[in-house]
């Protein structure tokens, strides 16, 4: 529920409103029994006509007031449920704008997505249901009881207990199906596991021949969920069939008591028709509650989904915001005995170890080694996207931790493994890193990256419109407009994550001869030993240790690895 | 036309409540028992308030029964009530379970084309949400319809039974309100519809930007895109104001309607009651039968509300289950043997008729020959395999295996000679045994270590936490790229087919990786009809032909020494990849 507060807060306004709007509304349905009371003792009895007249006019003006309440109550409980889903996206959509990697990773894309757009839409939905239905429920009830208690003290007592009644079985229906509707949902996901599986195998199966097979374990998730569903529907079904008894018992109870008062001179037959009327009120309000319980019950769950990332605190945190300027250094980047694991607890086993290596202003580092070898986590920590468990990283002669994060991937650049551009212009994607850059600086980035042959003749050149994901360029042509991107604005350290990999040779070899030229120091993360190789140091890594560092003859001769890599690719 | 899309959804979706009818009756007719004893009751607490009169007068017999009788009625509906609501969750999963299989059984035998062209988010979009949407607003929306009917029906009978002139009064006002409410949902409806709109726009943009937080990051963007968020959320916010207020009008209005109709009821009794016409009991009878007969006329009006969005789910369940199935083979006989050899004749194929790919290809592979297919990415590789497994038929030509035309067999009967191992390396969630044994469920422990073996899986597997027992992940991130081609290599192990197909079957694996498990592929291979799909040309240079595409044709076929000194588009394409 945490979540929600803030927003509470901030419409608290239309939050007392909209229930005092509830409050007239449900007061004055509640003359209408008290009205055809009058109507039958007095009306009736005396024979007045214009009597009944004048109150069934009360009626309809009684009935008038209630809608126009019930409209002004229903705006605020618009305005509220749809301000608080708006708020939590905003909260949502910006938390993980602040997550670091590590958070990132934990969550994943498709259930932040998930959570940011069905999961709000199930609180949205929910706190407008609280609102329009469920808040009227103790008006109702408060309501009923009072009037009872006016009509006759007695029969108040058939309310007092059919209260507490409710609450119980309310409480014993949640506390039954409550955990049965996680349980749904994770059989319902194994169904979509396997419907998962089988899209991505579709060859697979079919060259197996497989086809009955997996239809036979399909049949098996798919009936252990609907089992497990029509188990709970046993239990589920009975809220409506027992609330329809308990409110029928009531009646039964009003009138065995009315007769009762009626026959020893305590009430009228019109006190009754009200009582009875109270009763079948309450009903029905009973009624939506029990429907709107289901409805709670799983956003409770949502609540709780969207909580996690609201309140889970980014790892990276930014000791300083201000820009440092005028430092005195050596080294560029420094490691020094870094130790990083992605548990991010110093006591659990390290994946890099104890890694030391400078690089100097104007350098090139290669870093080089197999799929899951850690070249990429090495590069991740240079921009901190996360944060190393043991040692230190020195930037500029200063602990990386005491820069802002801005000022840090301002001037350390990274082209990521897989990078992309996003839908829009050319131009609006080159300018991510500074929103002024010109034309010129634009054109001169994208020809260092070996981009602007192939973007001079597209027609339209920088307004050319990239399709979400960068659909419509090739794998070869989106490398070396993510590089032209990384550019902008004059890193003092480039970050290459295997970005040249879908290059050609001579392409690639013109791109490194550029990027040589420039005033920065060069990170290059290959699979690819010739793209390497020219390195100042070369860095090779195994399942995440150092097992050589050097340059390329030293390694050739010393470093078992670098020569199976070298050669794989060489023959 | 939209009534002819109700009926047509009503006929698909009968065939899969059939099965389940029986629940489906039960639900019905329990329900309209429950309806029956519930719309009783009001007649017997008029009775009951008629019993007391006045004070002294009280008529404690008559009470008595009035109220035993209630209270039969009461346990009577509830009991019905609950059967009625448990047969029909029954029906609702069901009919779910039912439309799910169909749509599995649909993906298993579509054309791989579907599969192909089709987003996977779509396809698991319907098979969860879509058929759900479906049982919920079709199933339990025609029950309360159908009870709704009945309901009004009941009341109407028994309200004319007691008095007609009362009952007259409920009857002409009470739909007054099923008028505004209609009134309602079509103002209310354009504003829905704009609604989903930007709700669409905004996913999407969350998407991209979710998925890309990586890179924005890197840019120091972030404040911006949570700028550009905020502005399609609030968008979005806006039109969810204008669209929910109309369409919770509906509510108030329906009780305005009914307090109008309770005055009616009133008046009109009361005024009959000063004629001596109708005794007080029979109002206050009265007074809850036109609550029970406005009831099922709100209910209606909000499930065509639902029914809106049911229609559109059911759409896209039935054009899936719908969608044409690969063409039968049922009748054509079966491969028995092969000998290895594969003759393509004059094949001609393109994924689309505007887009030429694949002209004229012939050629003759003897058995245990190698044949490689290289080229720049998506220059159209994989396509010839996919036309070898029979994954797409060929437009013109034929292919044979074994001497006979793979259209004239069953598929499966020639596509068990093959052993296919493709780049992303499929395996599932279950054991490492069930993995390996996947071609071949009844394989015997020992074939299976035997297979591990000759993959040269067996070492990493022992090395697991439970060894052949352990449990592939869902995302397969227990064992690593390597170790799953090699799991993948052993599934083939086991099977021994003659001939072998490896599309791209390394390129997610590094190259150091990927020789040290190249005598894995050498094993496979050995003795065998191969075809490899590869992007680096190491892998294929000892192929008895290599066939090198572009842009979809095959531009160039021989040997890797003639083609080198051909100096074409291989010699280019070699020397990029590996020139000095």
């Amino acid at each position: 529920m945490k979540c929600l507060k803030p927003h509470i807060k901030k419409n608290i306004g239309y939050l007392i409103f909209g229930p005092i709007m509830k409050m007239f509304e449900t007061i004055l349905e509640l003359c209408n029994p008290l009205l055809v009371a009058q109507i039958v003792d007095k009306g009736i009895s005396s024979g007045s006509l214009s009597y009944i007249l004048r109150y069934v006019m009360y009626i309809v003006v009684c009935n008038l007031l209630c809608f126009g309440f019930a409209v002004i109550g229903q705006k605020c409980s618009t305005l509220v449920s749809t301000r608080v889903g708006t708020g939590l996206r905003r909260d949502l959509f910006s938390k993980v704008a602040d997550f670091s990697h590590a958070e990132l990773d934990k969550f994943g894309t498709a259930s932040l997505i998930n959570r940011l757009t069905n999961d709000i839409f199930q609180i949205e939905n929910a706190v407008g249901a609280f609102m329009r239905l469920l808040l009227r429920l103790p008006f109702y009830l408060v309501g009923s009881f009072v009037l009872s208690l006016i009509i006759n003290p007695k029969m108040s007592l058939v309310f007092l207990v059919l209260i507490p009644v409710f609450g119980v079985v309310l409480y014993f229906y949640m506390k039954k199906t409550g955990p049965y509707y996680s349980k749904i949902r994770d059989k319902l996901d194994s169904v979509g596991k396997v419907t998962r599986e089988n899209l991505s195998g579709t060859r697979v199966i079919r060259a197996f021949n497989k086809q009955e097979a997996e239809q036979t374990r399909f049949e098996s998730v798919s009936d252990d969920y609907s089992k497990t569903c029509i188990r709970v529907s046993k239990i589920s079904s009975l809220l409506h069939p027992f609330v329809l008894l308990v409110v029928n018992f009531s009646t039964i109870a009003i009138l065995a008591l009315g007769g009762w008062q009626i026959h020893i001179g305590n009430m009228s037959q019109g006190d009754v028709i009200a009582l009875t009327d109270y009763v079948s009120i309450i009903t029905i309000s009973l009624l939506m509650l029990s429907q709107v319980i289901a409805m709670f019950v799983r956003t409770i769950a949502s609540i709780k989904r969207v909580n996690e990332v609201i309140y889970t605190e980014p790892s990276v945190k930014e000791k300083n915001t201000r820009k440092l300027t005028r430092l005195e250094y050596d080294a560029l980047m420094e490691f020094d005995n870094v130790c990083f694991n992605y548990s991010f607890d110093a006591k659990e086993k390290s994946f890099i170890k104890d890694l030391s290596f400078k690089i100097y202003p104007h350098q090139t580092i290669g870093i080089i080694g197999g799929t899951g070898s850690g070249k990429t986590t090495i590069a991740s920590l240079m921009t901190r996207f996360y944060d190393v468990t043991q040692g230190k990283i020195l930037y500029k002669g200063k602990d990386i931790k005491d820069f802002s994060l801005k000022q840090l991937r301002e001037e350390v650049s990274i082209v990521q493994q897989r990078s992309v551009l996003f839908s829009g212009s050319l131009r609006e994607n080159m300018l991510l890193r500074n929103e002024k850059a010109t034309d010129e600086e634009i054109i001169e980035a994208l020809k260092i990256s070996q981009a602007w042959p192939f973007v001079s003749e597209w027609s339209n050149t920088l307004d050319y419109q990239i399709m979400a994901g960068g659909k419509n360029v090739s794998g070869g042509q989106m490398q070396r407009l993510t590089i032209a991107r990384a550019l902008i604005n004059k890193p003092e350290l480039l970050i290459l994550d295997d970005s040249s990999s879908a290059l050609d040779f001579m392409t690639e070899k013109n791109l490194r001869n550029e990027l040589k030229k420039l005033d920065c120091a060069l990170v290059l993360i290959s699979q690819r030993a010739t793209s390497i190789q020219r390195a100042d140091l070369i860095i090779v890594l195994d399942n995440g240790d150092v097992v050589g560092m050097g340059k390329h003859k030293d390694l050739l001769e010393n470093c078992e690895i670098y020569r199976e890599i070298y050669e794989s690719q060489s023959k | 036309m939209k009534k002819n899309n109700i009926k047509q959804v009503l006929s698909n979706l009968n065939k899969y409540v059939k099965p389940h009818r029986t629940a489906f009756i039960l639900s019905i007719v329990f329900d309209l028992a429950a309806i029956i004893l519930n719309m009783i009751i009001p007649v017997f607490s008029g009775y009951a308030i008629d019993a007391m009169v006045t004070t002294g007068a009280v008529e404690i017999v008559r009470l008595i029964e009035c109220l035993v009788t209630i209270g039969v009625l009461a346990v009577g509906s509830t009991i019905f009530d609950w059967l009625g609501n448990y047969n029909m969750n029954i029906l609702t999963y069901k009919t779910g379970q039912s439309l799910r299989s169909a749509i599995y059984e649909k993906l298993n035998y579509v054309p791989i084309k579907f599969i192909d062209n089709n987003s996977h988010g779509d396809i698991m979009n319907t098979m969860i949400n879509d058929v759900e949407n479906v049982t919920d607003g079709f199933l339990a929306g025609f029950k309360s319809v159908v009870c709704g009917i009945f309901q009004i029906l009941t009341v109407m009978v028994i309200m004319f039974i007691l008095k007609w002139q009362l009952a007259l009064v409920v009857i002409f006002v009470a739909p007054l309100s099923l008028v505004f409410a209609i009134l309602l949902t079509r103002k209310s409806k354009k504003l829905y519809r704009d609604r989903v709109q930007i709700q669409g726009n905004l996913s999407g943009y969350a998407e991209e930007m979710i998925t890309n937080m990586k890179i924005i990051k890197a840019f120091n963007n972030e404040t911006e895109k949570v700028g550009d968020f905020e502005e399609y959320n609030q968008k979005l916010g806006k039109s969810s104001e204008k669209a929910l207020f109309y369409s919770y009008l509906a509510h108030p209005a329906s009780r305005l309607f009914n307090g109008i109709l309770y005055a009616a009821v009133v008046g009109m009794g009361a005024y009959m009651a000063t004629q001596g016409q109708i005794k007080i009991g029979r109002i206050s009878s009265f007074l809850s039968f036109s609550e029970n007969y406005t009831a099922p006329f709100n209910d209606i009006t909000s499930i065509f509300a639902d029914l809106n969005v049911a229609i559109a789910s059911a759409d896209r369940v039935f054009s899936l289950i719908n969608e044409e199935k690969e063409i039968d083979d049922s009748a054509l006989p079966e491969m028995k043997k092969c000998n290895g050899e594969v003759s393509l004749k004059d094949v001609a194929f393109s994924y689309a008729p505007s887009f030429k790919l694949i002209e004229n290809l012939n050629l003759e592979v003897k058995n245990g020959q190698r044949i490689a297919i290289v080229g720049p990415t998506g220059c159209g590789k994989s396509t010839i395999i996919n036309l070898l497994m029979r994954f797409y038929d060929v437009n013109s030509g034929s292919i044979k295996v074994s001497g006979k035309d793979i259209r004239k067999v069953k598929r499966k009967s020639f596509r068990k000679f093959y052993g296919m191992v493709l780049q992303e390396s499929w395996l599932y969630n279950a054991s490492v045994r069930d993995n390996v044994a996947y071609g071949k469920p009844d394989a015997t422990m020992d074939e299976i270590v035997e297979a591990c073996k000759l993959a040269n899986a067996h070492a990493f597997i022992e090395k697991l936490p439970n060894g052949y027992d352990t449990i592939i992940t869902e995302r397969g991130d227990n064992i690593s790229a390597g170790q799953k081609q090699l799991l993948c290599i052993a599934r083939i192990m086991l099977l021994k087919p003659p001939m072998v197909i490896l599309d791209e079957a390394t390129s997610n694996i590094d190259t150091r990786t990927e020789m040290k498990i190249q005598e894995a592929f050498n094993v496979m291979m050995e003795g065998k009809t191969c075809f490899i799909v590869a992007h680096r040309l190491s892998t294929i240079m000892n192929a008895d032909v290599i066939l090198v595409m572009n842009k979809g044709n095959i531009v160039e076929k021989g040997k890797h020494k003639e083609l080198l000194e051909k100096k074409g588009f291989y010699y280019e394409l070699f020397n990029s990849q590996f020139g000095n």
